[in-house]
């Protein structure tokens, strides 16, 4: 019995110290974006938050357009990002890219999860085969291809290639293998076309699966660095992780409670979806890592 | 016969409509620029004067440019750090994870090793690099506060590509975890049953019972990981841009350093190649090894 | 009229024959159950009929009416699925609906058409609820008010009961034949239960291996069986079988079982009797035909061993061995001994049945006063 209880409390003990080792960054992220910039580097470290600089957040967020005090420079540009244009650029992007998955997604994937045609196996071992090919080793072209289209340095360029998603075809036709053949018969018994099958059976049934791709989706591309760094030269057409480099670049190490409140607010949409998509989000990412 | 013909012409047509899409965008995104990445690595081409023929030459250069090497070098061992790591607290904590009852605990503590995942590794990075620096970090703070005394984390040359480990790994560590929760509740009861009435305890019960049982999720987190790891970009670029010197510089950065900064698309393209070998095989490993080895069933 | 006829159906599927030749009249508002074994063909036969799959030879006619390159939804025929096949993620308004609203019917007529159905069925309460917060029993009845409400010219079954608990599946079987009797639309119903079959059907299709083995009305399948396969198939618990020769001892001819047991040959043979001699046979009789020793001419008393005793409450099975075979009797509670006694049955001849053990099909007999 002694054993046991000293098991569970060194298993205690275990969790505990990397649930800090997590958390606690995290805290310090927040704690110090809400204090003075000059303090920002202070030892020992303050964990909890001491005062509350929300100046530094409307310097994250305004100061490109205006002066402390008030007046409105345009984008004639202090030492600072865009921030709001990131925002708007980023939400643009995983919008439109979200958008685009399911709907493209849910259309190959029901194609291979439920109709017969010529070639079908070789597509779909083709799909699988591309899954593996990772982005960064097909970028030169891509960057090629989207400068010859004088799609670079635009949003365009960011959500178009990312919308055919080998992965999120897989995955949809997961969710269609699910939803039982009957429901077929049924629908052509009771005299649908092939169309309205698909439509107002198979597509809203396969929901659950289309939320999982979108969260997955939403959140890559929210935090997605490497294709905006290489794709998007000017600053108010970055996405917030380039922004967010931009920022701490800019300040250097003078100031990082800005920095650090542009992290805070950069990962607010993500923690939203954290929040209510959770589970989501595990099962899309143990398929996505069980398949590439 | 006609009836069920045409049926599955209908069929087959709308396939077409739903798949061309997306296969269309496959072909051009992906399947394509891999297929041109390799005819570009046989070619010198800095985007603005034409095409010149290379045949094997990149590659025989690449063998004799010390970055190249020292690229790939870096990349593969901060993968084998990286897989090594994760596993290992991915391991244990799924193992601690057994021992708590209370199924909100569980949850919170899930919660909690998620958490990263859902961040960007750019703004990751970014704080991370505040927590390591060396005169006003707050690990070595703590570091000199037990004696240890300082480390230059990001600095020096030895410590560096240990600290992406260590950024990297606190990320993705969520990952790990659930694939060994996973192969944890795959074990049979018995097996564990069987063991204590054999007397196993403490280590010889995780190295006899537990390891050998969930090998096949130790081994797929690996694959997968290593997978993972060698495309690794972000952690290494916006901690230290690749140094001091060319400690912290991993492949894809070496590519991106040199196609869109040095504009040698065709060099750039070699390292692709050699990148994506290096994935291919172990895809293949995976693939295959995958099939074999398994323990139970 | 909605009559229907299939004509040399037959179905192969990668060289394997499913469906073999069939052939059967269906009247108009005939309620006809196929019934058979798992893998006999009769739901890929309702299938063909239904148009969700093709046939390799023959004819479907649906009022008059060459079907075969017809596509299912213009065949005016309804099916029923086994597992129902609602749509989950519509109400059981929409499900009932949909059929009507996808041919383009009017709102109002719809409507009042949903309602109509839903009265039959008992489903004015439920129109607004999903499948999920439904019972089986609620959801079976969305099935058939899918199937009701297009006013088809047939409705086909397919094992639309297998699903439901013992008890909820004979309290459907009742609904099912109120429902025929209201609408009498003709039903093709296709069931693996030979009682649900007996119960329900006008007239049944016995199936096996593709081909059909016998078609009739329930009593009439149940008292003649023409093969082996239907004697044994109709009916629970199923029909003794015991090889016997057919022997003549003086005038007399008698059924031989073994060197113990000898029957007189019973009267619907007579005709034939001399026929009989010297041909490889087996005796079969129904259990319910095996009792408790009742007083009557036609009757042979015989002692047997009890094997094994299955009380059923309203009759005892008594499990004996006769002639090397299980055999199995139906006898009054009151009647029935204690397993490893001696027990005196008693026979009713004229319910017995002979099989040619070369052809396997019954003997046809005669003079069935």
């Amino acid at each position: 019995m002694n054993r046991i209880n000293g098991n569970v409390i060194a298993s205690y003990l275990y969790l505990v110290f990397f649930a800090l080792i997590i958390l606690l960054p995290l805290l310090w992220v927040v704690s110090t974006s809400l204090r003075l910039p000059v303090e920002s580097y202070s030892l020992p470290p303050k964990w909890l938050p001491t005062d509350f600089m929300w100046e530094n957040y409307w310097e994250v967020l305004f100061s490109y357009y205006y002066e402390r005090d008030g007046t409105f420079v345009g984008s004639q540009a202090s030492a600072n990002v865009p921030f709001p244009h990131l925002m708007l650029n980023s939400f643009i992007v995983c919008f439109f890219v979200t958008i685009g998955q399911v709907f493209f997604c849910s259309f190959a994937g029901y194609a291979f999860a439920r109709l017969a045609f010529p070639g079908k196996t070789a597509l779909f071992w083709f799909v699988m085969a591309t899954m593996m090919i990772p982005l960064q080793v097909t970028i030169i072209p891509i960057y090629v291809l989207l400068s010859k289209l004088g799609l670079t340095d635009s949003l365009t360029g960011l959500i178009l290639p990312a919308i055919p998603s080998a992965f999120g075809t897989f995955l949809m036709r997961q969710y269609y293998l699910r939803i039982p053949s009957a429901l077929e018969e049924a629908m052509i018994m009771d005299g649908a076309s092939q169309w309205q099958v698909f439509w107002r059976v198979f597509f809203p049934l396969a929901t659950p699966g289309m939320v999982v791709l979108a969260i997955l989706a939403f959140n890559y591309h929210w935090n997605e660095f490497f294709r905006p760094l290489i794709l998007i030269s000017t600053d108010t057409t970055f996405t917030v992780p380039l922004g967010i480099v931009a920022l701490r670049d800019y300040k250097m190490t003078g100031s990082i409670s800005v920095v650090l409140a542009g992290i805070v607010i950069s990962m607010i949409p993500a923690l939203i979806i954290y929040l209510f998509g959770q589970k989501h989000l595990v099962e899309g990412i143990l398929t996505g890592s069980v398949k590439g | 016969m006609l009836n069920i013909a045409s049926l599955k012409k209908t069929k087959a047509r709308l396939a077409l409509l739903f798949v061309a899409p997306t296969m269309l965008g496959i072909l051009a995104f992906t399947a394509g620029p891999i297929a041109f990445s390799f005819i570009l690595s046989l070619f010198y081409w800095d985007v603005l004067s034409p095409m010149k023929f290379a045949g094997l030459s990149h590659y025989n250069y690449l063998l004799q440019d010390d970055v190249a090497v020292t690229t790939l070098k870096n990349t593969i061992y901060f993968a084998v750090m990286v897989v090594i790591l994760q596993n290992i607290i991915g391991f244990s904590l799924a193992m601690a994870v057994r021992n708590v009852a209370n199924k909100y605990f569980r949850y919170f503590f899930r919660s909690v090793f998620f958490l990263p995942l859902v961040m960007s590794g750019a703004t990751v990075s970014v704080f991370m690099a505040y927590f390591f620096n060396t005169d006003f970090g707050i690990v070595n703070y703590y570091l000199e506060l037990v004696g240890i005394g300082s480390v230059r984390w990001l600095t020096s040359t030895q410590m560096v590509l240990v600290t992406t480990v260590l950024v990297y790994a606190w990320q993705h560590i969520g990952i790990t975890f659930i694939l060994f929760l996973g192969g944890f509740a795959s074990i049979p009861e018995e097996v564990i049953v069987a063991a204590d009435i054999d007397g196993l305890t403490g280590w010889r019960k995780i190295f006899y019972i537990y390891v050998p049982m969930v090998s096949p999720t130790i081994f797929f987190s690996s694959v997968i990981g290593f997978i993972h790891a060698v495309q690794v970009f972000d952690h290494p670029y916006i901690l230290t841009r690749g140094g001091p010197g060319d400690a912290n510089r991993t492949a894809v950065m070496y590519i991106y350093e040199k196609a869109f900064q040095d504009l040698e698309f065709g060099y750039g393209s070699t390292l692709a190649i050699i990148l994506f070998l290096i994935i291919l095989i172990a895809t293949i490993l995976q693939f295959y090894v995958q099939k074999k080895w398994v323990f139970y069933e | 009229m909605a009559n229907v006829r299939l004509v040399g159906l037959t179905k192969k599927f990668d060289g394997n024959t499913v469906v073999d030749n069939v052939d059967v009249d269906i009247e108009h508002g005939e309620f006809i159950v196929l019934v058979g074994p798992s893998g006999c063909g009769k739901s890929t036969t309702l299938r063909m009929i239904a148009g969700l799959e093709d046939m390799t030879e023959g004819k479907i006619m649906i009022s008059d009416r060459t079907v075969n390159l017809i596509q299912p939804k213009d065949r005016d025929v309804a099916m029923v699925f086994q597992n129902y096949a609602l749509y989950p993620h519509m109400n059981v308004y929409k499900n009932i609906s949909i059929s009507l609203s996808m041919r383009g019917v009017d709102k109002t007529e719809i409507d009042k058409r949903v309602k109509e159905t839903a009265a039959i069925l008992g489903l004015e309460n439920l129109l607004y609820r999903l499948p999920k917060q439904l019972s089986g029993g609620q959801r079976q009845r969305v099935a058939m008010g899918r199937a009701i409400v297009r006013q088809p010219a047939v409705f086909l079954f397919d094992e639309p009961l297998s699903n439901l608990d013992a008890k909820l599946r004979v309290q459907m079987r009742t609904e099912i034949k109120k429902i025929h009797q209201r609408v009498s639309t003709t039903i093709i119903y296709v069931t693996h239960d030979q009682t649900e079959a007996m119960t329900l059907a006008d007239r049944i299709v016995v199936m096996n291996e593709g081909k059909i083995e016998q078609i009739g009305a329930p009593q009439d399948i149940y008292d003649h069986p023409k093969t082996k396969f239907v004697a044994s198939f109709i009916g629970s618990p199923s029909m003794n079988f015991v090889g016997c020769e057919v022997v003549k001892k003086g005038h007399s001819y008698f059924i031989k079982l073994d060197e113990n047991v000898m029957i007189p040959l019973p009267k619907q043979y007579h005709a034939e009797k001399d026929a009989l001699l010297d041909r490889d046979l087996e005796f079969g009789f129904r259990p319910e035909h095996v009792t408790e020793p009742r007083s009557s001419v036609d009757r042979h008393k015989f002692n047997v061993t009890v094997d094994v005793l299955e009380p059923l409450g309203n009759d005892t099975m008594v499990y004996f061995t006769l002639a090397g075979r299980s055999c199995c009797a139906r006898v009054s509670p009151e009647y029935a001994a204690e397993a490893g006694r001696g027990i005196e049955l008693d026979l009713d001849f004229a319910k017995v049945h002979l099989l040619d053990g070369v052809t396997n099909r019954i003997v046809p007999a005669y003079n069935n006063a």
